[in-house]
Protein backbone atom coordinates (compact mmCIF):
# COMPACT_ATOMS: atom_id res chain seq x y z
CA UNK A 1 0.00 0.00 0.00
CA UNK A 2 1.59 3.00 -0.61
CA UNK A 3 0.10 6.84 -0.03
CA UNK A 4 -1.15 7.11 -3.46
CA UNK A 5 -3.52 4.65 -2.61
CA UNK A 6 -4.95 6.10 0.39
CA UNK A 7 -8.14 8.10 1.08
CA UNK A 8 -7.67 11.73 1.91
CA UNK A 9 -9.39 10.50 5.35
CA UNK A 10 -7.45 7.56 6.03
CA UNK A 11 -5.69 7.33 9.81
CA UNK A 12 -2.26 7.63 8.64
CA UNK A 13 -3.04 11.06 6.36
CA UNK A 14 -5.20 12.61 9.09
CA UNK A 15 -2.21 11.64 11.33
CA UNK A 16 0.70 12.92 9.50
CA UNK A 17 -1.56 15.87 8.73
CA UNK A 18 -1.84 16.95 12.56
CA UNK A 19 1.87 16.05 13.08
CA UNK A 20 2.60 18.68 10.29
CA UNK A 21 0.97 21.28 12.10
CA UNK A 22 2.35 20.92 14.96
CA UNK A 23 6.14 20.66 13.81
CA UNK A 24 8.37 23.46 14.42
CA UNK A 25 11.31 22.23 12.38
CA UNK A 26 13.10 23.88 9.35
CA UNK A 27 10.74 23.03 6.27
CA UNK A 28 12.79 20.41 4.40
CA UNK A 29 13.79 18.54 7.79
CA UNK A 30 10.04 18.67 8.41
CA UNK A 31 9.55 17.18 4.63
CA UNK A 32 12.25 14.22 4.90
CA UNK A 33 10.38 13.18 8.85
CA UNK A 34 6.86 13.15 7.14
CA UNK A 35 7.66 11.18 4.32
CA UNK A 36 9.94 8.69 6.94
CA UNK A 37 7.20 8.25 9.36
CA UNK A 38 4.69 7.60 6.25
CA UNK A 39 6.80 4.45 5.34
CA UNK A 40 7.24 3.55 8.85
CA UNK A 41 3.44 3.48 9.40
CA UNK A 42 3.09 2.42 5.79
CA UNK A 43 5.31 -0.67 6.46
CA UNK A 44 3.63 -1.31 9.47
CA UNK A 45 0.22 -1.36 7.63
CA UNK A 46 1.52 -4.00 5.36
CA UNK A 47 2.76 -6.32 7.91
CA UNK A 48 -0.39 -6.28 10.10
CA UNK A 49 -2.39 -6.72 6.76
CA UNK A 50 0.00 -9.67 6.31
CA UNK A 51 -1.13 -11.00 10.00
CA UNK A 52 -4.67 -11.05 8.79
CA UNK A 53 -6.21 -7.48 9.67
CA UNK A 54 -8.21 -5.84 7.25
CA UNK A 55 -6.35 -2.49 5.95
CA UNK A 56 -8.67 -0.12 7.81
CA UNK A 57 -7.81 -2.67 11.23
CA UNK A 58 -4.06 -1.90 10.25
CA UNK A 59 -3.84 1.36 9.58
CA UNK A 60 -5.19 2.32 12.90
CA UNK A 61 -3.07 0.24 14.52
CA UNK A 62 -0.24 1.17 12.73
CA UNK A 63 -0.80 4.42 14.03
CA UNK A 64 -1.94 3.36 17.65
CA UNK A 65 1.52 1.71 17.96
CA UNK A 66 3.83 4.47 16.65
CA UNK A 67 2.84 6.75 19.25
CA UNK A 68 0.61 10.04 20.49
CA UNK A 69 0.75 12.65 17.83
CA UNK A 70 1.14 15.31 20.35
CA UNK A 71 4.13 13.65 22.28
CA UNK A 72 5.59 12.81 19.55
CA UNK A 73 5.67 16.38 17.58
CA UNK A 74 7.06 17.66 21.68
CA UNK A 75 9.63 14.92 21.41
CA UNK A 76 10.47 15.91 17.97
CA UNK A 77 10.35 19.62 18.50
CA UNK A 78 12.52 19.69 21.53
CA UNK A 79 15.57 17.17 19.72
CA UNK A 80 15.91 19.54 17.16
CA UNK A 81 16.03 23.11 16.37
CA UNK A 82 13.07 25.50 15.81
CA UNK A 83 12.64 27.14 12.40
CA UNK A 84 11.63 30.71 12.70
CA UNK A 85 8.83 31.16 9.89
CA UNK A 86 6.93 34.62 9.19
CA UNK A 87 4.44 32.97 11.74
CA UNK A 88 6.62 32.45 14.56
CA UNK A 89 8.48 35.88 13.89
CA UNK A 90 5.79 38.17 14.11
CA UNK A 91 4.98 36.57 16.89
CA UNK A 92 8.77 36.98 18.33
CA UNK A 93 8.76 40.57 16.89
CA UNK A 94 5.24 40.98 19.80
CA UNK A 95 7.10 39.33 22.38
CA UNK A 96 9.74 41.62 21.54
CA UNK A 97 7.87 44.83 21.70
CA UNK A 98 6.50 43.81 25.27
CA UNK A 99 9.83 42.22 26.73
CA UNK A 100 11.63 46.09 25.92
CA UNK A 101 8.24 47.52 27.26
CA UNK A 102 8.53 45.27 30.50
CA UNK A 103 12.36 44.97 30.91
CA UNK A 104 12.34 49.07 30.84
CA UNK A 105 10.04 49.61 32.73
CA UNK A 106 10.78 47.38 35.88
CA UNK A 107 14.48 48.52 35.62
CA UNK A 108 13.80 52.08 35.72
CA UNK A 109 10.99 51.87 38.22
CA UNK A 110 13.20 51.07 41.48
CA UNK A 111 15.52 53.93 40.30
CA UNK A 112 12.95 56.20 39.91
CA UNK A 113 11.41 56.22 42.81
CA UNK A 114 14.13 57.07 45.25
CA UNK A 115 14.71 60.19 42.42
CA UNK A 116 11.56 61.37 42.71
CA UNK A 117 11.39 60.98 46.68
CA UNK A 118 14.22 63.17 46.84
CA UNK A 119 13.39 66.03 44.10
CA UNK A 120 16.13 64.58 41.90
CA UNK A 121 12.88 64.38 39.46
CA UNK A 122 10.14 67.14 38.67
CA UNK A 123 7.21 64.57 38.82
CA UNK A 124 4.75 63.38 41.07
CA UNK A 125 5.27 61.06 43.07
CA UNK A 126 2.11 59.03 43.01
CA UNK A 127 2.70 55.55 41.52
CA UNK A 128 0.46 56.03 38.89
CA UNK A 129 2.59 58.78 37.64
CA UNK A 130 6.29 57.49 38.93
CA UNK A 131 5.06 53.95 36.80
CA UNK A 132 4.46 56.23 33.57
CA UNK A 133 7.70 58.04 34.18
CA UNK A 134 9.57 54.48 34.26
CA UNK A 135 8.25 53.29 31.59
CA UNK A 136 9.60 54.32 27.62
CA UNK A 137 7.01 57.07 26.99
CA UNK A 138 7.89 58.35 30.15
CA UNK A 139 11.75 58.32 29.76
CA UNK A 140 12.93 58.41 33.40
CA UNK A 141 15.49 56.13 32.02
CA UNK A 142 17.46 59.07 30.97
CA UNK A 143 16.99 60.56 34.56
CA UNK A 144 18.76 57.91 36.20
CA UNK A 145 21.75 57.85 33.75
CA UNK A 146 22.56 60.97 36.09
CA UNK A 147 23.57 58.77 38.43
CA UNK A 148 24.88 55.69 36.44
CA UNK A 149 24.14 53.75 33.32
CA UNK A 150 23.30 50.20 35.73
CA UNK A 151 19.69 50.65 34.71
CA UNK A 152 20.97 51.21 30.94
CA UNK A 153 22.99 47.81 31.52
CA UNK A 154 20.44 45.83 33.09
CA UNK A 155 18.27 46.21 30.36
CA UNK A 156 20.78 45.06 27.75
CA UNK A 157 21.60 42.51 29.60
CA UNK A 158 18.07 41.17 30.50
CA UNK A 159 16.87 41.97 26.47
CA UNK A 160 20.16 40.22 25.21
CA UNK A 161 19.59 37.02 27.46
CA UNK A 162 16.04 36.23 26.06
CA UNK A 163 17.44 37.23 22.36
CA UNK A 164 20.42 34.36 23.64
CA UNK A 165 17.77 31.89 24.64
CA UNK A 166 15.62 32.77 21.46
CA UNK A 167 18.37 32.02 19.21
CA UNK A 168 20.04 28.92 21.44
CA UNK A 169 17.04 26.99 20.03
CA UNK A 170 16.60 28.29 16.66
CA UNK A 171 17.84 26.72 13.77
CA UNK A 172 18.87 30.24 12.54
CA UNK A 173 19.80 32.64 15.35
CA UNK A 174 19.06 35.68 12.97
CA UNK A 175 16.11 34.86 12.14
CA UNK A 176 14.66 35.28 15.82
CA UNK A 177 17.19 37.89 16.92
CA UNK A 178 15.78 40.04 13.81
CA UNK A 179 11.93 39.37 15.08
CA UNK A 180 13.13 39.89 18.46
CA UNK A 181 14.93 43.26 17.72
CA UNK A 182 12.38 44.55 15.94
CA UNK A 183 9.97 44.57 18.80
CA UNK A 184 11.94 47.46 19.82
CA UNK A 185 11.00 49.51 16.75
CA UNK A 186 7.82 48.52 16.44
CA UNK A 187 7.37 48.74 20.19
CA UNK A 188 7.91 52.29 20.25
CA UNK A 189 6.46 54.17 17.15
CA UNK A 190 6.43 57.62 18.96
CA UNK A 191 10.29 57.15 18.66
CA UNK A 192 10.14 58.65 14.73
CA UNK A 193 7.12 60.81 15.22
CA UNK A 194 9.04 62.55 18.02
CA UNK A 195 11.33 63.56 15.32
CA UNK A 196 8.27 65.75 14.32
CA UNK A 197 7.07 66.53 17.04
CA UNK A 198 9.90 67.79 19.35
CA UNK A 199 9.86 71.15 20.90
CA UNK A 200 12.03 73.79 19.94
CA UNK A 201 14.48 73.54 22.95
CA UNK A 202 14.92 69.59 22.08
CA UNK A 203 15.23 69.37 18.84
CA UNK A 204 15.27 66.71 16.13
CA UNK A 205 19.07 66.84 15.43
CA UNK A 206 19.29 65.89 19.93
CA UNK A 207 16.73 63.74 19.50
CA UNK A 208 18.35 62.03 16.56
CA UNK A 209 21.72 60.23 18.25
CA UNK A 210 18.90 59.13 21.18
CA UNK A 211 16.86 56.68 18.81
CA UNK A 212 19.38 55.86 17.01
CA UNK A 213 20.61 53.98 20.25
CA UNK A 214 17.96 52.53 21.23
CA UNK A 215 17.26 51.05 17.70
CA UNK A 216 20.72 49.57 17.92
CA UNK A 217 19.10 47.21 19.91
CA UNK A 218 17.76 45.36 16.66
CA UNK A 219 21.35 44.53 15.28
CA UNK A 220 22.26 43.59 19.38
CA UNK A 221 19.39 41.23 19.80
CA UNK A 222 20.64 39.47 16.02
CA UNK A 223 23.87 39.34 17.63
CA UNK A 224 22.83 37.58 21.01
CA UNK A 225 20.52 35.35 18.59
CA UNK A 226 23.61 34.06 16.58
CA UNK A 227 25.73 34.13 19.69
CA UNK A 228 23.04 31.62 20.96
CA UNK A 229 22.89 29.51 18.04
CA UNK A 230 26.23 29.08 17.87
CA UNK A 231 26.84 28.35 21.78
CA UNK A 232 23.75 25.73 21.64
CA UNK A 233 25.42 24.34 18.13
CA UNK A 234 28.41 23.60 20.06
CA UNK A 235 27.49 22.73 22.97
CA UNK A 236 25.44 19.99 21.95
CA UNK A 237 28.48 18.75 19.61
CA UNK A 238 30.43 18.11 22.60
CA UNK A 239 28.00 16.52 24.59
CA UNK A 240 27.14 14.31 21.87
CA UNK A 241 30.71 13.11 20.93
CA UNK A 242 31.01 12.35 24.72
CA UNK A 243 28.08 10.74 25.76
CA UNK A 244 25.74 9.97 22.51
CA UNK A 245 22.60 10.20 24.16
CA UNK A 246 20.33 12.62 23.16
CA UNK A 247 19.19 14.08 26.02
CA UNK A 248 16.88 16.95 24.47
CA UNK A 249 18.03 20.42 24.93
CA UNK A 250 15.00 21.13 26.87
CA UNK A 251 16.64 20.74 30.10
CA UNK A 252 19.73 23.38 29.60
CA UNK A 253 16.50 25.89 28.16
CA UNK A 254 14.52 25.01 30.97
CA UNK A 255 17.59 25.86 33.30
CA UNK A 256 18.02 29.40 31.58
CA UNK A 257 14.16 29.84 31.72
CA UNK A 258 14.51 29.39 35.84
CA UNK A 259 16.93 31.61 36.03
CA UNK A 260 15.37 34.65 33.69
CA UNK A 261 11.92 33.30 35.90
CA UNK A 262 14.14 34.69 39.14
CA UNK A 263 15.74 37.92 37.69
CA UNK A 264 11.61 38.44 36.94
CA UNK A 265 10.38 37.55 39.57
CA UNK A 266 13.43 39.96 41.54
CA UNK A 267 12.45 43.07 39.39
CA UNK A 268 8.83 42.56 40.00
CA UNK A 269 9.65 42.27 44.02
CA UNK A 270 11.87 44.85 43.53
CA UNK A 271 8.99 47.24 41.57
CA UNK A 272 6.43 45.95 43.37
CA UNK A 273 8.03 47.11 46.89
CA UNK A 274 9.00 50.29 44.88
CA UNK A 275 5.56 50.54 44.22
CA UNK A 276 3.96 50.11 47.36
CA UNK A 277 7.48 52.49 48.59
CA UNK A 278 5.54 55.05 46.43
CA UNK A 279 1.89 54.85 47.67
CA UNK A 280 2.97 55.24 51.08
CA UNK A 281 4.62 58.45 50.52
CA UNK A 282 3.73 61.29 52.18
CA UNK A 283 3.38 64.52 49.71
CA UNK A 284 4.96 67.01 51.87
CA UNK A 285 7.61 67.19 55.31
CA UNK A 286 5.13 67.36 58.30
CA UNK A 287 8.20 68.92 60.33
CA UNK A 288 6.35 72.72 61.06
CA UNK A 289 8.05 75.43 59.38
CA UNK A 290 9.09 77.36 62.67
CA UNK A 291 11.38 74.31 63.73
CA UNK A 292 12.73 73.74 59.63
CA UNK A 293 13.72 77.58 59.93
CA UNK A 294 15.30 76.94 63.43
CA UNK A 295 17.14 73.77 61.90
CA UNK A 296 18.40 75.60 58.96
CA UNK A 297 19.77 78.82 60.97
CA UNK A 298 21.85 76.38 62.73
CA UNK A 299 23.42 75.11 59.57
CA UNK A 300 24.03 78.57 58.14
CA UNK A 301 26.82 81.10 58.63
CA UNK A 302 24.79 83.94 58.26
CA UNK A 303 21.69 85.11 59.73
CA UNK A 304 18.21 84.35 57.57
CA UNK A 305 16.31 87.47 56.72
CA UNK A 306 12.74 87.25 56.52
CA UNK A 307 10.23 90.13 55.00
CA UNK A 308 8.36 91.90 57.14
CA UNK A 309 6.02 92.98 54.20
CA UNK A 310 3.95 90.26 52.18
CA UNK A 311 0.92 90.13 50.27
CA UNK A 312 -2.09 89.10 51.96
CA UNK A 313 -2.70 86.18 52.15
CA UNK A 314 1.34 84.46 52.24
CA UNK A 315 2.57 82.25 54.34
CA UNK A 316 5.65 80.41 54.63
CA UNK A 317 5.61 76.85 53.46
CA UNK A 318 9.06 75.78 53.90
CA UNK A 319 12.71 76.20 54.51
CA UNK A 320 15.17 74.66 52.05
CA UNK A 321 19.19 74.79 52.67
CA UNK A 322 20.92 73.81 49.63
CA UNK A 323 23.17 71.02 50.00
CA UNK A 324 24.15 69.80 46.87
CA UNK A 325 25.38 72.71 45.44
CA UNK A 326 27.67 74.26 47.99
CA UNK A 327 27.29 71.91 51.23
CA UNK A 328 24.73 74.05 53.77
CA UNK A 329 25.76 77.48 52.10
CA UNK A 330 22.10 79.01 50.90
CA UNK A 331 18.86 78.81 51.85
CA UNK A 332 15.72 79.22 50.27
CA UNK A 333 12.24 80.74 51.94
CA UNK A 334 9.60 79.37 49.95
CA UNK A 335 6.08 81.12 50.51
CA UNK A 336 2.66 80.13 49.36
CA UNK A 337 -0.10 82.81 48.62
CA UNK A 338 -3.49 81.65 49.29
CA UNK A 339 -4.55 81.81 45.11
CA UNK A 340 -2.16 78.92 44.42
CA UNK A 341 0.83 80.77 43.54
CA UNK A 342 4.49 80.82 45.47
CA UNK A 343 7.02 83.39 46.14
CA UNK A 344 10.22 82.04 46.66
CA UNK A 345 13.51 83.94 48.51
CA UNK A 346 16.82 82.92 48.54
CA UNK A 347 19.61 84.05 50.08
CA UNK A 348 23.36 83.11 49.33
CA UNK A 349 26.66 84.53 50.75
CA UNK A 350 29.26 86.01 48.74
CA UNK A 351 32.06 83.26 49.99
CA UNK A 352 29.67 80.69 48.70
CA UNK A 353 30.93 78.56 45.36
CA UNK A 354 27.29 78.93 44.50
CA UNK A 355 27.46 80.06 40.38
CA UNK A 356 26.69 84.12 40.47
CA UNK A 357 23.23 83.89 39.22
CA UNK A 358 20.35 83.13 41.11
CA UNK A 359 17.56 81.27 39.61
CA UNK A 360 17.94 80.49 35.53
CA UNK A 361 16.56 83.77 34.60
CA UNK A 362 18.98 86.40 36.61
CA UNK A 363 22.08 87.21 34.58
CA UNK A 364 25.02 88.59 36.49
CA UNK A 365 25.82 90.55 38.01
CA UNK A 366 23.05 91.64 40.21
CA UNK A 367 22.47 95.40 41.34
CA UNK A 368 23.52 96.46 44.54
CA UNK A 369 19.92 97.66 45.35
CA UNK A 370 16.67 96.11 44.86
CA UNK A 371 15.67 99.75 44.11
CA UNK A 372 18.08 99.97 40.76
CA UNK A 373 16.48 100.00 37.20
CA UNK A 374 17.74 96.60 36.14
CA UNK A 375 17.20 94.62 39.44
CA UNK A 376 13.89 93.77 38.41
CA UNK A 377 12.68 91.00 35.14
CA UNK A 378 9.51 89.46 34.07
CA UNK A 379 10.48 86.41 31.71
CA UNK A 380 8.18 83.44 30.37
CA UNK A 381 9.57 80.38 32.17
CA UNK A 382 8.90 77.08 30.17
CA UNK A 383 9.02 73.80 32.02
CA UNK A 384 8.80 70.14 29.96
CA UNK A 385 6.64 67.04 31.51
CA UNK A 386 8.51 63.59 31.24
CA UNK A 387 6.62 63.56 27.53
CA UNK A 388 9.29 66.11 26.78
CA UNK A 389 9.79 64.20 23.50
CA UNK A 390 6.15 64.03 22.30
CA UNK A 391 6.11 67.87 22.24
CA UNK A 392 3.30 66.77 24.71
CA UNK A 393 3.12 68.28 27.91
CA UNK A 394 5.04 71.49 28.82
CA UNK A 395 4.11 74.23 31.49
CA UNK A 396 4.45 77.76 30.60
CA UNK A 397 4.50 80.52 33.32
CA UNK A 398 5.27 84.36 33.75
CA UNK A 399 8.17 84.58 36.40
CA UNK A 400 8.89 87.92 38.19
CA UNK A 401 11.70 88.23 39.73
CA UNK A 402 13.58 90.73 41.73
CA UNK A 403 17.72 90.08 42.71
CA UNK A 404 20.67 92.14 43.84
CA UNK A 405 23.54 92.23 46.23
CA UNK A 406 24.08 93.95 49.44
CA UNK A 407 27.95 93.06 49.35
CA UNK A 408 26.99 90.30 52.36
CA UNK A 409 24.74 88.18 50.45
CA UNK A 410 23.00 87.57 47.29
CA UNK A 411 19.33 87.88 47.29
CA UNK A 412 16.60 86.88 44.88
CA UNK A 413 12.80 86.67 45.49
CA UNK A 414 11.18 85.08 42.16
CA UNK A 415 7.03 84.75 41.84
CA UNK A 416 4.81 83.42 39.73
CA UNK A 417 2.08 85.35 41.01
CA UNK A 418 1.57 88.88 39.20
CA UNK A 419 2.89 90.99 41.73
CA UNK A 420 4.14 94.20 40.28
CA UNK A 421 7.63 95.56 40.61
CA UNK A 422 6.91 97.92 43.34
CA UNK A 423 5.37 95.07 45.40
CA UNK A 424 8.62 93.38 44.91
CA UNK A 425 10.76 95.50 45.52
CA UNK A 426 8.59 96.55 49.26
CA UNK A 427 9.41 92.73 50.30
CA UNK A 428 12.61 93.15 49.53
CA UNK A 429 13.14 96.68 51.45
CA UNK A 430 11.17 94.78 54.34
CA UNK A 431 13.97 92.02 55.01
CA UNK A 432 14.99 92.32 58.36
CA UNK A 433 18.53 91.28 59.86
CA UNK B 1 13.00 2.26 34.38
CA UNK B 2 11.52 4.35 31.93
CA UNK B 3 14.26 7.23 32.09
CA UNK B 4 16.71 4.49 31.93
CA UNK B 5 14.92 2.89 28.35
CA UNK B 6 14.93 7.07 27.23
CA UNK B 7 18.87 7.93 28.28
CA UNK B 8 20.06 4.49 26.83
CA UNK B 9 17.76 4.59 23.32
CA UNK B 10 20.81 7.18 21.65
CA UNK B 11 23.27 4.76 22.33
CA UNK B 12 20.87 1.22 21.16
CA UNK B 13 20.74 3.02 18.03
CA UNK B 14 23.96 3.78 17.74
CA UNK B 15 25.03 0.66 18.33
CA UNK B 16 22.57 -1.31 15.73
CA UNK B 17 23.78 1.40 13.43
CA UNK B 18 27.55 0.79 13.82
CA UNK B 19 26.10 -3.04 12.97
CA UNK B 20 24.68 -1.95 10.01
CA UNK B 21 23.17 0.78 7.89
CA UNK B 22 19.20 0.62 9.44
CA UNK B 23 15.95 2.72 8.32
CA UNK B 24 13.61 3.72 11.21
CA UNK B 25 10.81 0.81 10.87
CA UNK B 26 14.00 -1.50 10.77
CA UNK B 27 15.51 -0.13 13.92
CA UNK B 28 12.74 -0.32 15.97
CA UNK B 29 11.91 -4.03 15.19
CA UNK B 30 15.40 -5.05 15.60
CA UNK B 31 15.38 -2.95 19.14
CA UNK B 32 12.22 -5.34 19.84
CA UNK B 33 14.03 -8.30 18.52
CA UNK B 34 17.06 -8.01 20.52
CA UNK B 35 15.77 -7.13 23.37
CA UNK B 36 13.13 -10.17 23.18
CA UNK B 37 10.61 -7.40 24.11
CA UNK B 38 11.95 -6.79 26.86
CA UNK B 39 12.84 -3.34 25.50
CA UNK B 40 9.60 -1.60 24.76
CA UNK B 41 9.28 1.57 22.81
CA UNK B 42 7.03 3.82 21.17
CA UNK B 43 7.86 3.70 17.43
CA UNK B 44 8.06 7.49 17.57
CA UNK B 45 11.08 7.89 19.89
CA UNK B 46 13.73 7.00 17.30
CA UNK B 47 12.87 9.36 14.73
CA UNK B 48 13.95 12.39 16.85
CA UNK B 49 17.21 10.88 18.18
CA UNK B 50 18.09 10.01 14.57
CA UNK B 51 17.46 13.48 13.47
CA UNK B 52 19.70 15.34 15.67
CA UNK B 53 22.45 12.45 15.35
CA UNK B 54 22.29 13.13 11.82
CA UNK B 55 22.33 17.37 12.83
CA UNK B 56 25.28 16.25 15.11
CA UNK B 57 26.96 14.60 11.99
CA UNK B 58 27.51 11.12 14.05
CA UNK B 59 25.10 10.04 11.34
CA UNK B 60 24.11 10.50 7.68
CA UNK B 61 20.98 9.22 6.16
CA UNK B 62 19.95 8.84 2.35
CA UNK B 63 16.58 7.60 0.22
CA UNK B 64 16.91 3.96 -0.52
CA UNK B 65 18.06 3.77 -4.36
CA UNK B 66 19.38 1.45 -6.75
CA UNK B 67 22.37 2.31 -8.47
CA UNK B 68 21.08 4.48 -11.25
CA UNK B 69 20.04 6.96 -8.67
CA UNK B 70 15.83 5.83 -8.75
CA UNK B 71 13.81 4.04 -6.01
CA UNK B 72 14.24 1.04 -6.17
CA UNK B 73 10.84 0.02 -4.77
CA UNK B 74 7.60 0.36 -4.82
CA UNK B 75 5.73 1.85 -2.32
CA UNK B 76 6.70 3.18 1.54
CA UNK B 77 10.03 5.36 1.32
CA UNK B 78 13.00 4.37 3.02
CA UNK B 79 15.78 6.66 4.58
CA UNK B 80 18.89 4.78 5.59
CA UNK B 81 21.01 5.40 8.15
CA UNK B 82 24.79 4.73 8.54
CA UNK B 83 27.73 5.93 11.93
CA UNK B 84 30.17 8.25 10.61
CA UNK B 85 33.64 8.55 11.92
CA UNK B 86 32.58 10.63 14.55
CA UNK B 87 29.69 8.54 15.07
CA UNK B 88 31.76 5.60 15.97
CA UNK B 89 34.17 7.95 18.33
CA UNK B 90 30.61 8.79 20.10
CA UNK B 91 29.43 5.47 19.99
CA UNK B 92 33.20 4.68 21.84
CA UNK B 93 33.01 7.25 24.53
CA UNK B 94 29.04 6.33 25.13
CA UNK B 95 29.54 3.17 25.52
CA UNK B 96 32.43 3.01 28.22
CA UNK B 97 30.37 5.39 29.65
CA UNK B 98 27.68 2.83 30.00
CA UNK B 99 30.37 0.14 30.78
CA UNK B 100 31.17 1.91 33.93
CA UNK B 101 28.12 2.73 34.93
CA UNK B 102 26.59 -0.63 35.17
CA UNK B 103 29.59 -1.81 36.38
CA UNK B 104 29.85 0.43 39.29
CA UNK B 105 25.43 -0.13 40.00
CA UNK B 106 26.06 -3.81 39.64
CA UNK B 107 28.76 -3.67 41.99
CA UNK B 108 26.39 -1.21 44.68
CA UNK B 109 23.55 -3.99 44.36
CA UNK B 110 25.57 -7.53 44.59
CA UNK B 111 24.25 -8.25 41.10
CA UNK B 112 25.65 -11.86 41.71
CA UNK B 113 23.89 -12.47 44.88
CA UNK B 114 20.58 -11.14 43.36
CA UNK B 115 20.45 -13.61 40.51
CA UNK B 116 21.83 -16.40 42.99
CA UNK B 117 18.55 -16.05 44.64
CA UNK B 118 20.26 -14.80 47.82
CA UNK B 119 18.73 -11.36 48.79
CA UNK B 120 15.59 -10.58 49.74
Amino acid sequence: MTSRDMTDTSPIDTYLAVLENRLTVEPVERATILEEIRGHLEETTAAEVARGSTAAEAESRAVATFGDVSSTARSINSALPIYWDWRRMVWGTVLGALAIWIIWTLATFPFVVPMATEHQLDVSTSPASLLFTASPLGFGLFYTLRNGPWVALLILVLFGAIAFALGSRASSGWRAGLAFGLGVVVGMPFLPLSLVLAPPPVGSLSLLPIIVIIWLLTPYAIFAAQLGARVARNRDRQRMRVAAIATPRRRSVSRFAFASLVVLVALLGVSGWSFLRAATMKPSPTIPVSQQLASAQQRLSFSIRQPGYLPAGTTLNGVTVDEAWCGSCSVSLNYHISNGSYIMLYEIPHNSSEPASVGPDMPPPLSSSPDAPDAYSSVTAVSYHPVWWLGGEEKTEQQRSISWDDGILQYGIITNAPLSADTLKQIARSLSR
Amino acid sequence: MREMKKGSLGLLILHLLHERPSYGYELTERLRERSQGDLTFEDAAVYPLLHAFERDQLIEGAWETDNAGSETRKGARRRYYHLTPRGVEALRAAFQDWATFSSAVGRVLGTEKLTGGSAQ
